[in-house]
């Protein structure tokens, strides 16, 4: 063991990235690769954060509009509208799918003992979702648990919430 | 050594199962074949334990094996219950496959306990072993001729006689034919000439091929008025791989024609002798049958498909590029790559097929231990064995299947005194049936037993609360209730089966691969299971559609008619019902189900009637492209509450379209109604 190597180890990567205009990042091992918008193809009747499905290289991606799934405004893909390709384990199957992002930023690279627990987050965002907070020029990044955050519950969770949402607006 | 190991054990299990399939054939037939086939199977184990040094389970193979071998030899015919020996033996190997060494102490108990069983019958056997030789000299040639028959090459013997003058050299269809002949196999032509030396008298010919004596006689059917043709099968097998027949032929060159086949014929009965001489050295015949097929792991099998399938689409999208920007050169190009593409697909998939035979043994043991068990006696029959079923599909309806047999068994059969009151024989019947039929293969499973009790379905049924006192219920709707989660109407729990935990999982493991499972019933006569699955799970013909613009895929096998017709005239119907040839049919307008309403709707509009579970639908579509070859994608679990989408498949622009299941689509339409 040289000690070059046992800094890198104590150094953690994030990726961060924009939903709207808020900075947001995830560990970077969960990611598989970053690719641009292509062609949408949409499941009809899925919750609205369940954007549709893409081909990334001949295999079906799920894809998911990260901005709605946190209660912003659904993203109208532009130039900087990237897909996180993230690898999830979810009961021992590895689930793979694409997290739409209005813009990838950088790869920050922070000692363990610079994540911080959230404090306060106020109630902005479901706490749950929140893995800590890093610093970066005097800002604070929310790090997300991806593993909760995209969770196939989860995913169920909000269909629910959704239908008890329109069947509510029906019955006006 | 691991590796070897798996290996091993996966080898060893297969050995073991086909010498337990063939006892239990043995068992209701006994038939001296399907102990020579067990026999095999043994040997075979035996030599693999001990390249890997597991004495224990070679050694006791071994004794097995020579009981097996007094068998064949008739020696051990006074024997009780003879096949239930052996199966208690065969079950104990595979329990010493988990511990070869037997660290267990019951175990070893138990190992001592049978090698002293068997080595009671085996010095039975001993003090008799040399009495006939003579059996198993036949059964050697027997077994010797049917391998060379599995490469299913004959050689055959004919003759040619022109009715006409025909030349050599002249340009006469004859030649053609002659050539095309000569290029099945191993062969040999031997032209006789009339006095002038150019005009053809006779041909011998002399030809080893896969081909039947029909498909030889074929050849010369347009010319049969010109020639006149004699076809001898000579032997079945391969007469140019034998010793001395090229020399025999020469010989036969002066012999008078009339004394040829005779000369023939005396020859390959002299080869059969010489076989059985060669043969008898080896003491395990068919040793190197299997030479021809080689073990290759299921995963690559599965990264094999794979592929193919992606070259399937890329295809696609070559096809598109082309018809784009035609170019003669190229197109011609993409044309042979399809051509080679589809011969790749449908040799890929003939390796994940794999007969249903596979899972019999399992089937026939299950149904043998599990009517001993319960005390019926209960014949198994099995026809269509053969049929073919994607690999994935014969793992999976494994576990339904047994369900279903242990049902059978347990609540549809009789007690064989019950039985005889109601003047049925006291042995039941279970048969299974497979067979394709269309673009699926159908599994029946029947019994000849008392048949389903409507009324204590519905009795339970009311009792668990799963339906209501006024429902109106059908026969097919009670028959359903079945497959609910936790239903059972057996009165005792036994062993057997009846804990209510199971037809509701059979339902869901074969509709997890897109089967179907339906029963009817008669009271007293018995029931009958039918379980209906595609053939093929990863490449289907498709219809490909448009609405809006989205495509949409609906798989070629529910389409069953379309239409053209104006779009205006669905819109002022309220409760969606569409007349077409006189019938009324219900629609679902795939725009407004799916909220497409990017593109203005069109004038003229597509409906498709489709065949559904319980009824005809329409399904309302901008457009039909045309039929597709669809690779079917999963959608991933985060769509799995959309059932309606049975799947994915690339178009060859690269985007998705999306597999509609049409069953699915009334079952969520009438959910919510």
């Amino acid at each position: 063991m040289n000690p070059e190597t046992d800094t890198t180890t104590a150094l953690k990567s994030f990726l961060s990235f924009k939903l709207a205009d808020k900075t947001f990042a995830l560990e970077v091992e969960k990611v598989i690769e970053i690719i641009e918008v292509p062609k949408i193809t949409s499941i009809p009747k899925a919750p609205a954060h369940m954007k549709g499905v893409i081909n990334l290289r001949g295999q079906v991606l799920p894809l998911i509009d990260t901005c709605v799934k946190f209660g912003l405004p659904e993203i109208e893909p532009d130039l900087n509208t990237c897909i996180i390709v993230i690898d999830l384990l979810l009961k021992e199957k590895t689930i793979r799918f694409g997290a739409m992002v209005s813009q990838v930023l950088e790869v920050l690279e922070k000692e363990e003992g610079q994540i911080h627990a959230s404090p306060s987050i106020e109630a902005n965002y479901n706490l749950e979702f929140v893995k800590g907070i890093i610093k970066e020029n005097e800002d604070f990044i929310v790090v997300l648990d991806i593993d909760k955050t995209f969770s196939v519950e989860e995913v169920k969770l909000m269909k629910d919430t959704n239908e008890k949402k329109t069947k509510a607006s029906k019955t006006k | 050594m691991a590796q070897y190991d798996q290996m091993f054990r996966e080898e060893g299990n297969e050995q073991l199962e086909i010498a337990e399939q063939a006892l239990l054939s043995y068992e209701s037939h006994a038939d001296i074949g399907y102990i020579e086939e067990a026999f095999r199977a043994l040997h075979t184990f035996k030599g693999g334990a001990h390249i890997f040094a597991l004495t224990n389970l070679g050694d006791f193979a071994h004794m097995i094996e020579s009981v097996l071998d007094g068998i064949r030899h008739g020696l051990l015919t006074d024997e009780p219950r003879i096949a239930d020996k052996l199966l208690k033996y065969l079950d104990h190997l595979k329990k010493l496959m988990n511990d070869p060494e037997l660290k267990d102490s019951q175990t070893q108990l138990k190992n001592n306990q049978l090698v002293k069983e068997i080595k009671a019958l085996s010095s039975k056997i001993s003090d008799a072993i040399k009495k006939s030789d003579q059996s198993k000299e036949t059964a050697l040639l027997e077994a010797f001729i049917e391998q060379e028959d599995e490469e299913n090459i004959s050689t055959y013997y004919l003759t040619i006689q022109p009715l006409i003058d025909i030349e050599s050299g002249s340009g006469h269809p004859v030649f053609g034919i002659l050539e095309d002949i000569q290029e099945m196999g191993n062969h040999k032509l031997v032209p006789a000439y009339k006095t002038d030396g150019s005009t053809i008298e006779r041909w011998d010919l002399y030809v080893a091929s896969q081909a039947t004596r029909e498909d030889l006689e074929a050849q010369f059917m347009f010319i049969e008025d010109e020639v006149e043709l004699a076809v001898h099968k000579i032997a079945n097998f391969n007469l140019f791989n034998e010793l001395g027949f090229e020399e025999l032929l020469k010989v036969l060159d002066k012999t008078p024609t009339e004394q040829k086949l005779s000369e023939l014929t005396d020859y390959v009965g002299s080869l059969k002798e010489t076989m059985v001489a060669d043969s008898e050295d080896s003491d395990a015949p068919g040793k190197d049958s299997k030479s021809s097929s080689i073990r290759v792991s299921t995963s690559k099998i599965d990264v094999l498909m794979n592929l193919v399938s992606e070259l399937v689409t890329d295809q696609a999208g070559l096809k598109m590029m082309v018809s784009t920007d035609p170019d003669p050169q190229f197109e011609g190009l993409v044309e042979n790559i399809e051509r080679h593409i589809r011969q790749l697909r449908d040799i890929a998939f003939e390796m994940t097929l794999v007969p249903i035979d596979r899972l019999m043994g399992k089937f026939r043991r299950l149904v043998r231990d599990c009517a001993i068990s319960i005390n019926k006696e209960v014949n198994f029959k099995v026809t269509g064995e053969n049929t073919e079923l994607d690999k994935i599909y014969i793992d999976t309806l494994s576990d339904p299947i047994m369900h279903i047999l242990r049902n059978c068994i347990d609540h549809g059969i009789e007690s064989p005194e019950e039985r005889s009151k109601k003047g049925k024989p006291a042995i039941g019947t279970i048969s299974l049936d497979a067979y394709y039929s269309g673009a699926y293969v159908h599994i029946e499973i029947s019994d000849d037993g008392r048949g389903l009790n409507t009324q204590s379905i519905q009795n339970k049924a009311l009792e668990l609360g799963l339906i209501n006192e006024n429902d109106k219920l059908s026969t097919s709707d009670i028959y359903e209730l079945i497959f609910q989660p936790g239903f059972s109407t057996a009165k005792n729990v036994t062993n057997v089966s009846g804990r209510g935990v199971g037809m509701d999982v059979v339902k869901k493991n074969i509709e997890d691969i897109h089967g179907e499972i339906s029963i009817s019933s008669e009271a007293g006569k018995g029931t009958k299971f039918t379980i209906k699955v595609p053939l093929t799970l990863s490449i289907i013909d498709a219809l490909l559609v448009k609405a809006d613009h989205s495509h949409f895929v609906l798989p070629l096998q529910v389409v069953h008619k379309c239409y053209e017709l104006r779009y205006d005239s669905l819109t002022d119907d309220f409760n969606n019902l569409l007349v077409l040839d006189d019938k009324q049919i219900p629609f679902i307008d795939l725009r407004s189900e799916f909220s497409l309403e990017k593109t203005p709707v069109p004038e003229y509009c597509n409906a498709i009637v489709v065949k559904c579970r319980k009824m005809e639908l329409a399904i309302i579509t901008d457009e039909i492209i045309g039929e597709y070859q669809a690779v079917l994608k999963s959608v991933s679990e985060y769509y799995k509450h959309q059932e309606f989408v049975s799947g994915a498949t690339i178009l060859g622009d690269g985007s998705v379209a999306l597999v509609l299941d049409a069953d699915k689509l009334v079952e969520q339409k009438t959910k919510l109604a």
